[in-house]
């Protein structure tokens, strides 16, 4: 139950968009697998959740769109790269039709989920591509 | 980034890459925590560490969201630990507080962490304070930790604060009551949140009332009123915050003071030429330790630890199944019953338990449960339900039967011997249970001891005690539920005893089921690591406070002695006059080492 | 395979008379037109009024949608529109400000101002046809406002005009987080409220369970909170604001969400008419029968719409409709097959509206009023999600009522579960939804259909205009304007400002500046989100 042990990330919804029970089903799907989900919510510039990503040490970033307004997350990609997170892999979800999906993916973003995936192969995702800290406890 | 140097500049610069990494490598003892408790030791910093606690829906975040925009505004800059429960399943946690500080992010002058409690054993106080020491270090002037306020996270966490803010919603009235002891009792400054609605004021007259109800110390806590979402009332929340700093500067002596408890010991060595090494020139060491409330000294030494096994007890069973008095066949016919003035019925029941008078007494009122249908029960595998029930019976028992005995004070105290080498006449399980006006000198000399400590210091003994001994670490066994055991720096027993303490409970009838039910889990628990290190027997005894005693100098507590027999055929060890004639008991081990295997032993099997 | 409700009843596989028991025909259904009104308001039913069959629309620029409006008029929407407002205007924030401007005109009419309702209505009749402007609370009173001052403009008499652009506060729990604090979205919801009924003016507010159940919210919670708000908000009106209830009673109307659970559906409406009578009979005393119908507007669940095989969804919307018209409905809009791609396509929107053509002239089922009534099923399922709706209710009434409850987090807490919960069930299997863990097909095998592009450019040109557009407006009216808002805004809750923001609004002030202005007047900053400051000065 707990293969997520370790791990750390942020969920968020990025811009103005104020729909919320996406992430927040997400968030527990995650606590429930063991991960420490950084929750913050809505309102959330590219700089805000940047900085979160900084002071939290994040290992990935979870981003949940309900829009299809994709200039945000390009911004927040290049600011990423710009303050030196760009090992910090950043996961869209929500409704992304299929030929945004290819470009979000060649803009930077890591892995996109679609309505309908599944809780293991998200939880699954996030296991196999973010180092689990080394640590004692 | 391994050498203390890199970290030290870089979190003096403030790198807050750095920072976060930083307080990920305490949090989580990665390879780069040595490092990084290096380059703090070496530039410590001087925040000042504000606790901020309440029960959820009284706004804390909002509060704090405030509190940051106040002290900025006074040029200080601020970091803020955000504590969150994991859950117990999966170990995992949503950590939402940043939402409600979204404000400063982005602001440089500020730093907001989250930190999941991530489960027991007092790890949780020792994180925050590494996590605060990296902030304190990054000189950030003001450190604020936010706890949930809910389960003994708060409590915990508490020790690492200088100030302690207690926020209550409004309308709380009753709810008062139900905040745990431990929170209501640290409080420096009572916030009162959410002011704009109606039954603010009447909180406000249920924590006056409350606190006019404390002795009077150096501080008094304030009780404030504040609109967090319009910042209403929080310059004068951070005035007072300022005023606190000062007094406790002034060496006032705040309410929390956990360095007055002092951990003395003598180092002994004797010098001889040891046949065993050739007759070279060796030292033996050995250490006199005292006891930090009464200063009685207690020795540590011989340190003989033979290599123990359980062994194997059926035959000790089965051989004395036969005439075994508490077994249900016989139970009713061979033991006595109580006159039915006394207790209706003669005897009184708990799920398998059954109490009914000692055939032996020891005092007037001195009763036996007989605890389980089953005739023997090992060590490792205590039914924790088993200890639960008994404890409610006597609990009950004690409150009834108080009432038949003169004098000033009555005590009900009740005694576990778990097997015959621990003095138990019996193999069937069973409690003895005595309810007296005469304790016995060594209660009653503990009780006068803490009466002074509380006139003094203005805390219970207890509360400092377990304060310490969480900040020390060494000797902390486990804690749930509100329940802690550790092992008491100057032991009672030879074998390696263990304590636990009941927050804010004076006796067993203060205690709910709820509580009796979390002490048993804890019970059962520690008795199965004593039996995997090769213990096969235990005396506990429960000493409270007096019935109706609320002076608050006194937590009830458990003493958990293992016992064995030195050698199968002695039934006494050569020993016995140091504690019969000098009244001077001896342990074998120490207490962080006895303590460090037992934990052990928990994780492994947790 | 589950066979429940969505409020966890276990269906079973035959119901009998002995499922409806002392049923009573005229006690528990009455006829339609007579109380308690579970079959419906009108003894001709669609005979006599036919539902609105609407499309929402809202992309892009505000002549973008005008043409939208237009070319739907062509499909057949004849008897009111709907246009519902980008997340930028939902909080009140113009299209220019720093945040805003990235999306603008996105998921919505970027109806910040006067002017961009102006666009939006050009050549489009003000009478004739039901006007209905939603999305968010928070722009209630500016949209009210931007009604009136065109209307005047146009030399309309308002009495001819009727529709909807008012929204209850709730949402900024219930799944759709608002920028607007509550308090001043439901001060200001109530000074909108108060005008139109003073004022006689035939525009309603809409109680929105939607968002509620397309976040996940089950038919008895659903049904719970439509009370529970109902009964709040027109107890303010009558408590508060003094109003005659039979008068309040023809301000609101629900909107409902109506999924692919067909007969369950149906129950649900059934079930909503019977609550709403007994309340306003019972509960509020009404004297007038009108005051004991409420009316009710179907949004077909756009949640429904999977982003796996978009074209199932024609099936799946069809369904819904007919259950949305069997229930009985006065409006419905629905939603569309690409609803998890993007904004409608043309297709997708003509698809849409035909479907309502379809369900309206050619199956029958609007020949007859509540045509399932005596269905032992149906009764049984009316009376089964109705009691359950209510010990949901009585628990909002022990905690004193909707406004407690949610600031208890109680209705936000019910929320995150059922979410869970219907997550669970599909990614479990418990419940089948086909194209998405039932008979799935690879992605290669899709179909594609033609998606509504939006560019980052048309955000940009939207946020410019009026950038430029700002500049050239009567600076010296608007700002005496506002200054008189300022003022009637400082004299606390009971000033109604509807008529200091018509003023304001007549000379173009924007939707930022008004509610900026307001939020001064009351301690907060003026804006939400932290970034700009009041352009105007103020005493």
């Amino acid at each position: 139950m707990s293969a997520g042990k370790g791990i750390k990330v942020i969920v968020s919804m990025i811009g103005l968009d104020g729909h919320t029970t996406g992430g927040e089903v997400v968030s527990m799907i995650l606590r429930d697998a063991g991960i420490e989900v950084v929750y913050l919510g809505v309102n959330q510039t590219p700089e805000m959740i940047v900085e979160a990503a900084i002071q939290e040490d994040v290992d990935a970033i979870g981003i949940s769109s309900h829009a299809s307004n994709y200039s945000l997350i390009d911004e927040l990609i290049a600011l990423l790269r710009r303050k030196g997170l760009q090992d910090v892999p950043v996961i869209c979800g929500g409704n992304i039709p299929r030929h945004d999906i290819r470009t979000l993916k060649e803009k930077g973003v890591a892995e996109v989920f679609t309505p309908g995936s599944s809780s293991a192969s998200i939880v699954n995702y996030i296991v196999a591509n973010t180092g689990v800290r080394l640590g004692v406890a | 980034m391994n050498a203390p140097g890199g970290w030290a500049e870089r979190i003096g610069v403030r790198d807050r890459r750095t920072i976060a990494r930083a307080i990920s490598a305490v949090e989580n003892e990665t390879a780069d925590a040595p490092a990084v408790r290096a380059a703090l030791a070496a530039a410590p910093g001087h925040a000042r560490v504000i606790g901020i606690t309440g029960p959820p829906g009284a706004g804390k975040s909002t509060l704090v969201n405030a509190i940051i925009r106040e002290y900025l505004a006074r040029g200080s800059r601020v970091a803020v630990v955000a504590v969150d429960p994991s859950s117990p399943i999966s170990g995992g946690a949503v950590l939402g507080d940043r939402l409600r500080m979204a404000d400063h992010q982005t602001d440089e002058r500020v730093f907001i962490r989250s930190l999941a409690s991530r489960g027991h054993l007092g790890g949780l106080s020792r994180t925050t304070r590494a996590v605060v020491e990296v902030l304190s270090s990054a000189r950030f002037d003001v450190v604020i930790v936010e706890t949930v306020g809910a389960g003994q996270s708060e409590v915990e966490v508490a020790g690492v604060a200088d100030a302690r803010v207690v926020v209550c919603p409004p309308g709380l009235g009753d709810e008062v009551q139900a905040l745990k002891a431990g929170v209501l009792e640290i409080a420096d400054v009572f916030v009162v949140n959410k002011a704009d609605t109606p039954f603010a004021s009447r909180t406000v007259s249920e924590l006056l009332g409350m606190l006019a109800l404390r002795k009077p110390a150096a501080w008094t806590p304030p009780v404030l009123c504040t609109v967090a979402t319009t910042g209403e009332g929080v310059a004068a929340l951070v005035d007072v915050l300022e005023a606190h700093a000062k007094t406790v500067a002034d060496g006032a002596g705040g309410i929390w003071a956990p360095a007055n408890i002092e951990f003395r010991a003598t180092k002994k060595r004797s010098q001889i030429h040891d046949p065993r090494k050739g007759f070279e020139l060796c030292e033996i060491e050995s250490e006199v330790r005292e006891d930090p409330l009464t200063g009685e000294t207690a020795r540590i030494c011989h340190f003989a630890l033979p290599a123990r096994q359980l062994p194997e007890l059926a035959w000790l069973a089965e051989s004395t199944r036969a005439g075994c008095p508490f077994c249900p066949e016989r139970v009713e016919a061979i033991t006595p019953r109580y006159p039915d003035a006394f207790v209706a019925g003669g005897r009184l029941r708990r799920g398998e338990a059954v109490l009914f008078p000692n055939l032996f007494p020891y005092d007037d009122v001195s009763a036996i449960v007989a605890m389980s249908r089953e005739h023997f029960v090992p060590m490792h595998a205590l039914p924790p339900d088993m200890i639960a029930d008994s404890l409610k019976l006597a609990r009950d028992f004690i409150r009834d039967a108080a009432r038949s005995v003169k004098g000033r004070e009555v005590f009900g105290i009740v005694t576990w011997n778990y097997m015959p080498p621990s003095g138990a006449s019996q193999v069937h399980p069973h409690m003895q249970v005595i309810v007296t006006d005469t304790p016995g000198n060594a209660l009653r000399r503990e009780l006068a001891a803490e009466s002074r400590f509380l006139e003094r210091r203005g805390v219970a003994y207890p509360r400092a005690l377990l304060e310490a001994e969480r900040s020390a670490g060494q000797r902390l066994i486990l804690e749930e539920d509100g329940i802690a055991w550790w092992a008491p720096y100057c032991p009672v027993g030879m074998l390696g005893d263990a304590q636990a303490v009941f927050a804010g409970r004076a006796t067993l009838g203060a205690c709910s089921d709820a509580e009796l039910e979390a002490f048993a889990r804890t019970l059962a628990r520690m008795a199965a690591a004593y039996a995997r290190l090769g213990q096969w027997s235990f005396n506990l005894t429960l000493l409270p406070e007096a019935e109706g005693g609320a002076c608050g100098r006194h937590w009830l507590t458990a003493r958990l002695l293992p016992r064995f027999y030195l050698h199968p055929h002695l039934h006494n060890s050569d020993v016995a006059y140091l504690q019969l004639l000098l009244g001077e008991k001896f342990g074998m081990l120490t207490p962080e080492a006895h303590a460090a295997a037992l934990r052990a032993q928990l994780q492994r099997h947790s | 395979m589950k066979r429940e409700t969505d409020y966890g009843y276990a269906i079973k596989p035959v119901y009998t008379p002995k499922d409806i028991e002392g049923f009573d025909y005229h006690t528990h259904l009455g006829d339609p037109g007579s109380y308690p009104y579970a079959r419906g308001y009108h003894a001709n039913g669609y005979r006599s009024r036919m539902w609105t069959q609407r499309m929402t629309a809202g992309l892009g620029s505000s002549s973008d949608a005008n043409k939208t409006l237009k070319k739907y008029r062509e499909m057949g929407q004849r008897g009111g529109m709907q246009v519902i407002h980008d997340r930028v205007s939902c909080s009140n924030i113009d299209s220019d400000h720093p945040l805003g401007r990235k999306e603008a005109g996105i998921l919505g009419w970027p109806g910040s101002s006067l002017l961009e309702f102006e666009e939006l209505m050009d050549g489009i009749p003000l009478t004739g046809q039901s006007i209905t402007v939603l999305g968010s609370c928070a722009p209630s009173s500016l949209r009210l406002a931007y009604l009136i001052a065109l209307a005047e403009k146009r030399g309309d008499d308002l009495s001819q005009i009727h529709g909807s652009v008012m929204e209850s506060p709730f949402e900024n729990y219930l799944g759709q987080t608002d920028v607007q604090p509550f308090d001043l979205n439901l001060k200001l919801f109530l000074d909108a409220a108060e005008y139109v009924i003073r004022n006689k003016i035939r525009i309603r507010a809409a109680i929105i369970s939607q968002h509620f159940q397309e976040s996940g919210g089950n038919n008895a919670q659903a049904l719970a909170l439509e009370m529970a708000m109902l009964k709040e908000m027109c107890g303010l009106l009558v408590n508060d604001r003094g109003l005659d209830f039979d008068d309040v009673a023809n301000l609101p109307y629900e909107l409902v969400t109506v999924g692919s659970r067909f007969f369950e559906e149906i129950a649900k409406m059934r079930a909503l008419r019977r609550m709403w009578a007994k309340l306003a009979r019972e509960h509020f005393k009404a004297k007038k029968e009108k005051s004991c119908q409420l009316l009710i507007a179907v949004h077909t669940s756009g949640r429904t719409m999977t982003y796996q095989q978009p074209l199932n969804n024609i099936a799946r919307c069809a369904i819904q409709t007919l259950a949305g018209a069997i229930g009985g409905c006065t409006a419905l809009d629905n939603a569309t097959l690409d609803n998890a791609h993007a904004e409608p396509s043309s297709l997708a929107a003509r698809m849409s509206l035909n479907t309502q053509h379809i369900v309206a002239a050619e199956t029958g089922v609007t020949d007859v009023v509540d045509p399932l009534a005596g269905s032992y099923f149906v009764e049984f399922l009316t009376n089964k999600v109705e009691e359950e709706a209510y010990k949901i209710l009585h628990e909002i009434e022990a905690m004193g009522g909707m406004i407690a409850a949610l600031r208890k987090g109680y209705v936000q807490q019910i929320l995150k579960e059922e979410a869970s919960k219907k997550f669970r069930e599909v990614d479990s299997n418990e419940r089948l939804v086909v194209g998405v863990n039932h008979l799935v097909i690879p992605p290669e095998e899709e179909f594609e259909i033609p998606i509504q592009q939006v560019h980052a450019g048309d955000c940009e040109s939207i946020a410019r205009r009026m950038e430029e557009w700002k500049k050239t407006r009567d600076l010296p009216s608007i700002e005496s304007r506002l200054n008189r808002l300022y003022a009637d805004a400082k004299q606390g809750d009971r000033s109604n400002l509807m008529p200091s923001i018509i003023d304001a609004v007549k000379v173009y002030a924007t939707a930022g500046e008004v509610m900026g202005v307001i939020r001064k007047a009351r301690g907060l900053g003026y804006d939400p989100l932290n970034v700009i400051e009041c352009p105007f000065a103020l005493q």
